[in-house]
């Protein structure tokens, strides 16, 4: 990038910024930061502030207070728009237009657009370029959405939620096509409240949490940095007790089992045995981005299970 | 993605109307092929102007119905694809992110606002073009040249002073209450400035609020061509409608400053 | 990059480019008005249009109307009128159009008649002429064959006593003294063809001198006998006592207003109440009074339309001033003020008035008396014929003579303009404006 210090400058970068609607405060002083070439996943649940983030760093929203700079620039300069696209959460196009014009009319505000025909072979759109968009399942409109976002063959991509509310088949050729750009070399910034799907995709997760940035790092790291292992056992232990163990993170029944989320499964183990010698069927793995996020939030869902791909948007 | 120079701004003119014309294109497509939209907004002022200026006129020995009717029914005509346009359509965007997602790309404003003043335009354009028609070969209408082209140019003309009535409405109001107040902003204001009936045959208090609405000046300005009108003076029109127009520009701008602190 | 990936836009410009020709070329072909020639060249006769024309319709003014005339007679008047497209027009832009002038009190002889349709007056009611210029016009009337004079309906022989005022000129003429002759005398005149009967009442005390006149009871009975008779009873007075007192004896109308005295309100509304028309000849009144309008109109006019004769009696003066016009005009005023309908007539051609061109001054004169130019052009248009009876003429309205007078300006505005001739029609046929090419009369 020869507009660009070499290396180490992010693409886009929110620093310190706040943002409030009304009295609700949906971002706090939040620092972003969108590195060249990675895939950012923004991790959250509803509600955190993801798509006020992702609307900052569009020029969408006005700024309130803090910085936002894409490529170096105010997030909604004439520049930047040529050098970035972008999916939104909530967004249609008129239902009248074919995929095929929808397409010519986007490629057209570009000087270098990706020609029609690989952004339909991209976006698995091919069969559908006469079609109009009124006419897509929900699917199919994602993708060509997806397709959108690409056609000035951008620099840097944002997907706001881009898979929310499409089936398993259709969020997994999503996933495909979001691989493929980053083979491809792009950035992009994918917002998710769905765990695995930011452990899938991306190269860096940055956990929001009410407005707060409240974990940033590969996904190992996240993982690393909260409580490291899952110990499962069958054990006259209740939950209620274990999560009074100064070694536990948390900790549920699952069917017959305990599982105790735990980053010194050694000594919480001696602490379980010196109580209940009896215990049995024991087993202790890493921990899942799951768990890791729920340690992070604190947050737990009556089965254990407060956000996760099947916990839907 | 290969190391090449980042893409260079062309903000050459050429690179504005291209994408301006473009954008039109796809925005009358996208219209024409709204039934909706295009029906009524193609067929009710031409279907008025054939019955009650061509059939219920024909034989008559004044040509003065067909001809008023020739000037209020163009200015209706382009009054509906302009508000519609302007106020449904973009409050649908609105609604649908559609324009969420343009303000992201690099499409210039302004092509995005040429291309719907350009689409309510052609539309009027095939209004007026139709009722000229009929006026001219089927109602016996004779015009001065200079009459006929002062006509169309003011109906056409009137397309930007209803986009911003349009615009108004469509910056501020959700997608269902765009339609109803479109709707009665539409029937309203065309009746009430003598579109439909001829002013003079109106209640004097009807008149009087006409005044405020700008399809009475534009329906005067039009009358004044064929000497039907009120006999007002064209300034006093004039410096109405551009008053009329900088307030719902107002009110829009409004809107949208509103919608972008959100 | 393959055909299929040729970026659509560039047909925009051509597609737009080729709309807007198809636009502009509809327009092109669009019907337009026949050719209208605009007045100046040769007029057209007897069937035409003046199309886009302000017009007085005997009432108002009307803008941007088409008149269509049709063998003489006015077929039709509007706004657009859907016209054959081999009609000859007149193009009327700028000008207006009114009715035939009609001058309700002339006295004929010569070729009057003739100088009275060159300014416009395309019908004279005459107070006073020899009942065999009576008889040798009245075909013309309902005639509409060309010719180059103004229809005239006329009193013919006045109701007067012997030597009284209308018998100095030197023509013959039937007198009456008691009232017992009066019926006899009204059939007399209304055999010989007179249109109504006009009574003199003339004792010459305004001008100092001492002329036999009728006594009231011979006036009553001539009113009486005329009304028996089914004519009209009009009647020449000099003074507001006369004239009250012919009020009071059930006369239709005043020849003239009186100079001695202004009415009073109340007085007017009494003539207002009777329905009496007035006619106040304003333009021998303000000659009399030495204040004569000639001289402007001389000056208004075009040299070659003024025939010696209308040149002679315009310059003409009073021996010694008689009167004075702001008391006529004041008295004009409060009877119009009052309701009391007031028609157009000149007295030419007495010193100081011109036949037809006095008309012109005369509607200045009402305008003076505050009437406004519409109401000054109905006093010498729609008025007369109503107040008179006659039907065919006197508004621009379907069946009426094409008696027309085109002038450029706009009368509304300023009714001074009515000197700009620009046509004058005759039963549909336009006349020659200048009197030197006039043929001899018919």
């Amino acid at each position: 990038m020869s507009s660009e210090p070499p290396s180490t400058a992010p693409l886009a970068r929110l620093s310190g910024v706040s943002h409030r609607y009304g009295n609700v405060l949906a971002l706090d002083r939040l620092d972003l930061e969108v590195r060249e070439g990675e895939v950012l996943a923004v991790l959250g649940p509803n509600g955190a502030g993801k798509t006020t983030a992702v609307s900052l760093l569009l020029g969408t929203l006005t700024l309130q207070s803090g910085a936002a700079r894409v490529f170096g620039s105010a997030p909604d300069a004439a520049e930047v728009r040529l050098r970035r696209g972008a999916m939104l959460q909530v967004s249609g196009v008129p239902e009248t237009l074919t995929v095929g014009e929808h397409l010519a009319l986007f490629r057209a505000y570009y000087p270098s657009p990706l020609p029609a025909a690989r952004l339909l072979e991209m976006a698995g759109l091919r069969e559908l370029r006469d079609r109009r968009f009124g006419k897509l399942s929900g699917g199919q409109k994602q993708r060509v959405m997806f397709a959108l976002a690409l056609a000035g063959d951008p620099e840097l991509v944002f997907l706001d939620e881009p898979t929310a509310g499409l089936d398993l088949d259709g969020r997994r050729r999503l996933w495909d096509e979001i691989r493929g750009l980053k083979a491809a070399g792009r950035t992009a910034v994918l917002t998710t409240h769905y765990l695995e799907e930011a452990d899938a995709l991306a190269d860096r997760i940055a956990v929001i949490h009410r407005g707060r940035l409240i974990a940033e790092g590969t996904p190992e790291e996240i993982k690393s940095r909260t409580a490291g292992r899952v110990v499962r056992c069958v054990t006259t232990i209740t939950a209620e007790t274990a999560r009074t163990f100064p070694e536990a993170a948390g900790a549920e029944t699952k069917g017959q089992h305990l599982e105790i989320v735990t980053s010194q499964p050694e000594a919480l183990l001696r602490r379980m045995f010196a109580r209940d010698p009896e215990l049995g069927d024991l087993t202790v793995v890493g921990v899942g981005l799951e768990e890791a996020f729920l340690a992070l939030t604190g947050e737990r869902g009556p089965d254990g299970n407060g956000a996760g791909p099947e916990g839907g948007s | 993605m290969d190391a090449s120079a980042p893409p260079v701004l062309r903000r050459r003119l050429w690179w504005h109307v291209r994408i301006a014309l473009l954008e039109t294109r796809f925005q009358f497509l996208s219209s024409l092929r709204l039934p909706a939209f295009a029906v009524p907004t193609l067929l009710f002022p031409v279907f008025f102007y054939l019955f009650f200026a061509v059939v219920f006129q024909s034989g008559g020995a004044s040509l003065v119905a067909p001809t008023y009717m020739l000037a209020t029914y163009g200015v209706f005509g382009v009054l509906g694809p302009s508000i519609f346009g302007f106020g449904v359509g973009l409050a649908q965007e609105r609604d649908t992110g559609a324009l969420l997602l343009k303000r992201t790309t690099p499409m210039p404003a302004g092509a995005f606002l040429f291309a719907r003043v350009g689409t309510a335009a052609i539309f009027g354009a095939v209004v007026v073009g139709t009722l000229f028609l009929l006026a001219g070969f089927a109602a016996g209408v004779e015009l001065h040249r200079s009459q006929w082209f002062s006509l169309a140019g003011i109906i056409l003309a009137a397309v930007l002073p209803f986009s911003a009535i349009g615009l108004a409405i469509g910056a501020w109001a959700k997608q269902q209450a765009a339609v109803a107040i479109v709707n009665l902003a539409f029937i309203g204001m065309s009746l009430i400035s003598g579109l439909w009936v001829p002013i003079y045959m109106l209640p004097n208090v009807m008149q009087d609020i006409a005044v405020v609405f700008p399809t009475f000046h534009l329906g005067q300005l039009a009358l004044k061509v064929i000497d039907l009108d009120l006999g007002g003076p064209v300034w006093l029109h004039l410096v109405l409608l551009v008053g009329q127009t900088a307030v719902c520009l107002a009110v829009a701008a409004a809107g949208f400053r509103r919608f972008s602190g959100r | 990059m393959t055909p299929s990936e040729r970026p659509p836009w560039r047909r925009d410009p051509f597609i737009a480019a080729v709309g807007i020709a198809a636009f502009v070329g509809l327009l092109m072909t669009l019907p337009v008005p026949e050719p209208a020639d605009p007045p100046g060249g040769p007029l057209p006769e007897t069937t035409f249009a003046v199309v886009d024309v302000a017009v007085f319709d005997g009432e108002e003014f009307r803008p941007h109307r088409d008149v269509w005339v049709e063998d003489g007679r006015i077929r039709a008047v509007g706004q657009r009128l859907r016209l054959p497209d081999d009609l000859p027009r007149v193009d009327g832009g700028g000008h207006t159009l009114l009715p035939g002038l009609i001058d309700a009190h002339t006295h004929t002889y010569g070729l009057v008649l003739t100088d009275a349709l060159r300014f416009g007056v395309t019908t004279v009611f005459d107070q006073f002429t020899s009942p065999s210029i009576l008889v040798q016009k009245r075909a013309a009337r309902e005639d509409l064959s060309r010719g180059n004079e103004a229809d005239l309906f006329s009193a013919g022989n006045v109701a007067t006593a012997p030597g009284g005022h209308g018998t100095q000129f030197g023509v013959p003429i039937a007198t009456l003294t008691t009232a017992g002759e009066a019926s006899t005398f009204v059939r007399e005149r209304k055999e010989e063809g007179s249109d109504w009967i006009k009574i003199i009442w003339e004792d010459g005390g305004t001008f100092g001198a001492d002329i036999p006149t009728l006594d009231r009871e011979t006036i009553a009975a001539v009113i009486e006998a005329a009304h028996a008779e089914e004519l009209l009873a009009v009647i020449h007075v000099s003074t507001l006592e006369h004239g009250l007192a012919a009020l009071e004896m059930g006369v239709d109308g005043l020849v003239h207003v009186w100079g001695d005295e202004v009415i009073s309100e109340e007085d007017a509304s009494r003539f207002a109440e009777a329905g009496v028309f007035v006619i106040p000849t304003l333009s021998v009144r303000v000659a009399a009074a030495g204040e004569s309008l000639g001289p402007d109109l001389l000056e208004a006019t075009a040299p070659e339309y003024v025939s010696p004769m209308q040149r002679q009696t315009l310059t003409q003066t009073f021996p010694r001033p008689v009167g004075t016009s702001e008391a006529s005009i004041e008295s004009v005023r409060r009877l119009h003020a009052a309701g009391v309908r007031i028609l157009a007539g000149t007295d030419a051609p007495n010193p100081g008035t011109g036949f037809g061109i006095s008309m012109h001054g005369e509607l200045r004169l009402l305008e003076r008396a505050g009437l406004t130019p519409a109401e000054a052009l109905a006093a010498a248009t729609a008025h007369p014929p109503a107040a008179f009876g006659i039907e065919d003429r006197g508004r621009l309205q379907r069946g009426r003579i094409a008696d027309l007078l085109l002038v450029a300006g706009d009368l509304e505005g300023d009714l001074t303009r009515t000197t700009a001739i620009a046509g004058v029609w005759k039963d549909g046929f336009p006349v020659e404006a200048a009197w030197a090419t006039s043929p001899e009369p018919r």
